[in-house]
């Protein structure tokens, strides 16, 4: 059975992806660590890692070309950058993930 | 059980009625999958823990509530080492002596330890005994100070453990106790635990509750004996020094004597046997009834015995009313068959000595060895079979099933059976393992001999023969139900 995703829903995806902290999902080691980008040289190169760690858990994107699965980096200033995400059309910029359970924002007696 | 794969095919059947989502459940598309699949694994380890919840109230069945009951009972993997005795022939002009510790191996490889030294003239032969069994020095250094520190024994494939001496290089004999309660604070002492998979550890204690606080920095030796286990004696010829020192050795003539045999080896119980252990509503070796003496002597010697039973005055006087005699107050009996015949005095020996290890009280003097008496026991099964199975075929497959679970010298028939064997054991039996019996018109009766008239003594060792087995089948009726199955 085959199906073409949309735009919109390979986007849904990607967001999903990058706002899942691995392990979140009960038994599956689905989603990224976004944030451990940060603090890291900002010369090093992970994104194959980032990739892969990608296409092993939404496994649809094997079946694209290897050029349609790309990570794109945009310098800004000296000391900071930006990377995009990009699957065919789509094109997301990789933040700093806000689902964080940690920090002064979670509210311990939430039910 | 449900497993992860069966929930997942019902899931993927669900989902089937929304062809949409299927599709993008199947690509893996993560908004549909990741919530799905989470469920899924939730309800698999579920799964896992129900059926570890589900009871079994009076027989462990499950091997791993078994082998969990075995090390909570402190039943160790350790195996009897076999002892035997060996003539050594001089055929040189010099004599010649082999020390203690020497090592032989026989013809099938195992290897042998002479435990005395032997002198042996020349042209002349001397008898000594030897021990299947190899010594082995491990060291090990304590790095970190930590209470109950645990050391897992390093065992050689295949062998198994049958002594061990710990000892530290401030010259401390560690001495070995079958677990902390009663052991003083300070004192040198280990205890040995079994883990599910049966690998065993060396515990030391706390300096300040039971034991000794292993220090930083402590050399330890640990001096371990191995063995094969179980050595069948009928192949046993000649042996042969492992090395040889002085060239007057190459003069020697090693053979094993015929039933020379001391000690008879034994394997470490396996999960059948733990099985039977399981059942007895023992946790320690403190014997004080019965049932516990029965636990402890049986735990020790199973593997040495095809029958063993232990029984006091009252189940004396209850089975042997004419024979009791005053004699008989305050005396333990004891019937076993040994697996080896020749084993049988040393085995005399070595339970008494374990009997009086238990309780003072039965010494010596305080225990009766009575003889097994051999007794088949009748089983009459009579069945209806379908006019699709044949006849023979299966009476051939009944009878092998009942003789390997219920025939001569099998753990089923190791023990005391007051009552002979359960016919509802026998029945689930026949159901779960010959097919004839499992579709809806097949039947089978079982009776059993009468035992109030002829009562079943605990001297006499029941079993399955195949002639005490007899089986009658009919067939059921040709025509008038139209039922197969249900």
């Amino acid at each position: 059975m085959k199906i073409r995703l949309s735009n919109q829903e390979v986007e849904e995806c990607l967001k999903h992806w990058l706002n899942t902290k691995a392990h979140s999902y009960y038994g599956s080691s689905y989603g990224e660590n976004v944030n451990r980008s940060q603090f890291r040289p900002i010369s090093e190169n992970s994104a194959d890692i980032f990739l892969a760690k990608l296409k092993k858990d939404l496994p649809f994107l094997n079946e694209l070309n290897q050029d349609a699965v790309q990570i794109i980096e945009e310098n800004i200033g000296y000391d900071k950058k930006h990377f995009f995400l990009v699957v065919g059309e789509v094109e997301i910029l990789i933040h700093e993930s806000t689902t964080s359970s940690t920090g002064h924002t979670f509210n311990a007696n939430a039910f | 059980m449900l497993t992860l794969s069966e929930i997942k095919k019902r899931l993927e059947v669900n989902l089937q009625e929304y062809p949409d989502i299927y599709a993008r459940y199947l690509a893996g598309v993560p908004t549909v999958c990741a919530h799905l699949n989470a469920l899924a694994s939730f309800l698999a380890d579920q799964a896992v823990d129900l059926e570890k919840a589900q009871l079994e109230p009076f027989i462990k069945s499950n091997e791993r509530t078994i082998l969990a009951d075995a090390v909570n009972k402190g039943i160790l993997p350790i195996a009897t080492p076999c002892q035997h005795k060996l003539r050594i022939e001089n055929k040189g002009n010099n004599p010649c002596s082999l020390s203690a510790g020497r090592l032989l191996s026989d013809a099938e490889g195992r290897i042998w330890r002479l435990i005395q030294t032997a002198n042996i003239p020349d042209n002349t032969s001397t008898i000594v005994v030897v021990e299947q069994s190899t010594l082995r020095h491990l060291n090990y250094n304590a790095r970190i100070k930590e209470t109950f520190h645990t050391v897992e024994l390093d065992l050689q494939e295949d062998s198994h453990l049958a002594g061990l001496t710990v000892s530290d290089d401030s010259g401390n004999v560690y001495t070995y106790c079958k677990r902390w309660m009663n052991v003083e604070a300070g004192k040198y002492a280990y205890t040995l635990k079994m883990d599910s998979r049966k690998r065993i550890g060396v515990e030391f204690g706390d300096s300040e509750r039971v034991g000794q606080t292993l220090q930083p920095n402590t050399l330890l030796t640990f001096s371990i004996l191995e063995t094969d286990g179980e050595v069948d004696v009928n192949h046993l010829l000649e042996a042969s020094l492992e090395e040889i020192i002085q060239a007057d050795e190459a003069k020697l003539e090693l053979e094993f004597v015929s039933n020379g045999l001391i000690r008879s080896g034994a394997n470490p119980l396996n999960t059948e046997q733990l099985r039977l252990l399981s059942s007895y509503p023992t946790y320690d070796d403190n014997a004080v009834l019965l049932s516990d003496f029965d636990h402890a002597v049986r735990k020790k010697f199973m593997n040495r015995c095809h029958y063993l039973t232990i029984w006091n005055e009252s189940v004396h006087s209850t089975y042997y009313p004419k024979d009791i005699t005053n004699d008989d107050i305050n005396k333990l009996k004891v019937a076993f068959k040994p697996k080896a015949k020749a084993d049988k005095d040393q085995l005399t020996y070595d339970l008494k000595r374990h009997i009086k290890s238990l309780d003072s009280l039965y010494d010596e003097s305080n225990v009766d060895i009575i003889d097994v008496e051999q007794r088949a026991f009748r089983v009459v099964i009579s069945a209806k079979l379908a006019p699709v199975h044949n006849t023979d075929a299966v009476k051939e497959e009944i009878r092998n099933l009942l003789l390997s679970k219920y025939g001569q010298n099998l753990t089923a028939t190791s023990y005391f059976l007051p009552d002979g064997f359960n016919t509802q054991d026998i029945s689930k039996l026949l159901t779960g393992h010959i097919s004839a019996f499992q579709d809806k018109i097949s039947d089978f009766k079982i009776q059993v001999e009468d035992i109030a008239e002829n009562p079943i003594k605990p001297h006499q060792c029941v079993f399955m023969t195949k002639d005490s087995i007899s089986i009658e089948i009919s067939r059921t009726a040709l025509s008038g139900a139209s039922l197969w199955t249900d």
